[in-house]
């Protein structure tokens, strides 16, 4: 009787899962490793967005009640606008990676992406911080003209603003760029032993 | 990068039999696919959480009976679906008889329960009664019996399958 089942052992492990498996599951696991860096993109996209509108919105209303920088406005507007743009970027370079097209073809797009995005955060986040304290104050600059004394207040709170776009750009955003280029690393590490 | 390497490990060394566990369930190849990549996502989504313990196997078992109990539930769910998709279910082994007999043996394991269809497979897998008992929550004394039943009952199956 066991001799008979032996054989029903043999007949049931006969069957085996294709070759081709082991890279559509590490495909798998990769994109929802990468599904989590396009969700951070959508995120900040959606919130620049939303913040060029509020622009607008602002704008609007203050128009009403006192005389702002048209250049200010611009330039806040260019900023919100310039950040959205960039992300959307990024967001379309990382859709351009299709995982398994070609291995060396994805490791290369990947390495791109990430030297793109880098620099990005770094440079142009700089820039980027710079330009909007400048928005700000020729925004708000024939405002601070009518009123006595508000040009000292306004540097020592443009002073806090530069320190803390400092910190946020130089150690928080920095933080979450390393994160994402972790997660590409490991991508392209998992795509490399694969080969 | 030990993730991915233990990850790669697990994978060479229990794809198949999960692939078999699943395939017992659905009996369609690419159906049967789906669930080991299914089984593989959330092996390498909590590989990182796991304790140590109970063994790799006992915990990749868990997860693949899980994964194949849900399937079911589903297609309980989902009748119209499960009727229509049981046309599909041809093997491309039927062409010669080794091929036709191993289909014919998971065609009666299908018609087992679904914990009894379980448990067949994990002893077709060479697996030990101690840990089909850890993976199903049940006494070593209690795989025993059930194990004997369910041979019984596989073998009247087969029989009336050859017949």
């Amino acid at each position: 009787m066991e001799k008979g089942f032996e054989e029903l052992k043999v007949l049931f492990q006969q069957k085996t899962v294709s070759e081709s498996l082991y890279v559509e599951v590490v495909d798998k696991n990769s994109k929802s490793k990468l599904a989590e860096l396009k969700k951070n993109h959508i995120k900040t996209i959606a919130t620049f967005l939303i913040t060029a509108i509020a622009i607008v919105c602002i704008e609007e209303i203050n128009s009403m009640h006192m005389e702002t920088s048209f250049y200010g406005f611009l330039t806040l507007l260019g900023c919100a606008l310039y950040y959205a743009l960039s992300q959307t970027y990024l967001l379309y370079k990382l859709n351009a990676i299709k995982p398994y097209g070609s291995t060396l073809q994805t490791i290369q797009e990947l390495q791109r992406y990430k030297k793109i995005n880098i620099f990005m955060s770094t440079y142009c986040e700089m820039l980027y911080a710079l330009v909007v304290l400048a928005g700000v104050y020729i925004y708000l600059h024939p405002v601070l003209e009518k009123i006595e004394n508000s040009l000292f207040y306004f540097w020592w709170i443009l002073g806090a603003c530069v320190m803390w776009m400092l910190f946020y750009t130089l150690s928080i955003k920095r933080t979450r760029m390393k994160k994402d280029i972790t997660i590409i690393e490991k991508h392209i590490q998992s795509l490399t032993e694969l080969e | 990068m030990l993730k991915q390497k233990i990850f790669n490990r697990l994978f060479t060394e229990y794809r198949n039999w999960v692939y078999r566990l699943c395939y017992s369930y659905t009996r369609n190849q690419v159906e049967a696919e789906d669930l080991v990549q299914e089984c593989f996502s959330k092996i390498w989504i909590h590989l990182d959480s796991f304790r140590q313990q109970s063994d790799y196997s006992t915990w990749i078992y868990r997860i693949a009976v899980n994964t194949c109990l849900m399937q079911l539930r589903k297609e309980k769910n989902n009748p119209m679906e499960f009727h229509e998709e049981l046309k599909d279910r041809t093997s491309e082994d039927q062409d010669d008889e080794k091929g036709q007999q191993s289909e014919n043996l998971y065609k009666a394991i299908a018609q087992l329960a679904e914990m009894d269809r379980l448990i067949i497979s994990m002893v077709l897998e060479n697996t030990s009664q101690r840990q089909i008992g850890e993976v199903l929550g049940i006494t070593e004394n209690n795989v025993n019996i059930k194990v004997h039943r369910i041979k019984k009952q596989l073998r009247a199956i087969l029989l009336s399958l050859n017949n």
